[in-house]
């Protein structure tokens, strides 16, 4: 019981972090004048092909997994954590997509601040991946439990961090052309 | 098909892609896009692109039939 509430205290605090973060950058590019902007018409046209595709992988996703759990009886996840993680790899391919098509970022945003932001995030899932690793409660009686959330955040946004390095690297290249 | 047009007109008034870019609100890479002949910009944007670099959609975007 207490460490169901101690669970539940600290993800308050967590968005309550990110909800003042998000407040006060949002007071800052206001007092600056430095709206995020919007997508131009290029971009909005990725972002579709990118939804379209990472739409696609949901719904594969969730078949693949209807038959393996409904028809063969195989769970392999406690509930909630089998929709996370489904939902968590279709949001890894819109936002790879996005990056790869260069539509990730509004025309006024700037990659490299949202990089620190990012690697940030990945380096806060470290500490609770390396514990729940010793404490060995990824599985129960053969089940992925809710402690997989963190290591798969770590994946998901190490990902697209190496995906922007990847395509910073290569717009730069562009640009000295 | 590569538009070699747009980026002679471009270069003729020494602007860099990311010039051209914020002068008619699009990103870096739509310019290099269209350049490339990736991306087929819709008339608004040939048009904001014509004004900025001060050519007729003619010079920038017509192409003869081969």
């Amino acid at each position: 019981m207490n460490e169901s509430i101690s669970y539940y205290a600290g993800f308050a605090v967590g968005l309550l972090v990110v909800m003042i973060l998000c407040i006060a950058l949002k007071r800052r590019a206001l007092r600056s004048g430095k709206t995020p902007g919007e997508y131009d018409e290029r971009q909005l046209a990725q972002r579709g092909i990118a939804f379209q595709r990472a739409y696609v992988t949901l719904l594969v996703l969730l078949l693949g997994n209807g038959i393996l759990t409904g028809v063969l009886d195989r769970p392999w996840a406690q509930p909630g954590v089998e929709a996370f993680l489904l939902a968590l790899t279709s949001v890894a391919v819109f936002v790879v997509e996005c990056v790869r098509r260069d539509a990730y970022f509004t025309v006024a945003q700037t990659p490299k601040r949202y990089l620190w932001i990012i690697g940030a995030v990945v380096a806060c899932q470290i500490p609770a991946t390396v514990l729940h690793a010793v404490e060995g409660t990824f599985v129960e009686e053969g089940l992925l439990t809710i402690d997989v959330l963190a290591p798969a955040v770590m994946v998901l946004f190490a990902i697209v961090l190496a995906v922007l390095l990847v395509k910073q690297r290569s717009d730069k290249a562009e640009d000295e052309e | 098909m590569k538009n070699l047009k747009l980026k002679a007109a471009r270069a003729a008034k020494d602007w860099s892609q990311q010039q051209l870019a914020e002068a008619v609100g699009v990103s870096r890479q739509t310019i290099n896009a269209i350049e490339k002949g990736d991306y087929n910009p819709t008339i608004r944007l040939c048009i904001a692109i014509c004004r900025v670099l001060g050519c007729t959609l003619d010079e920038l975007f017509w192409t003869e039939e081969e």
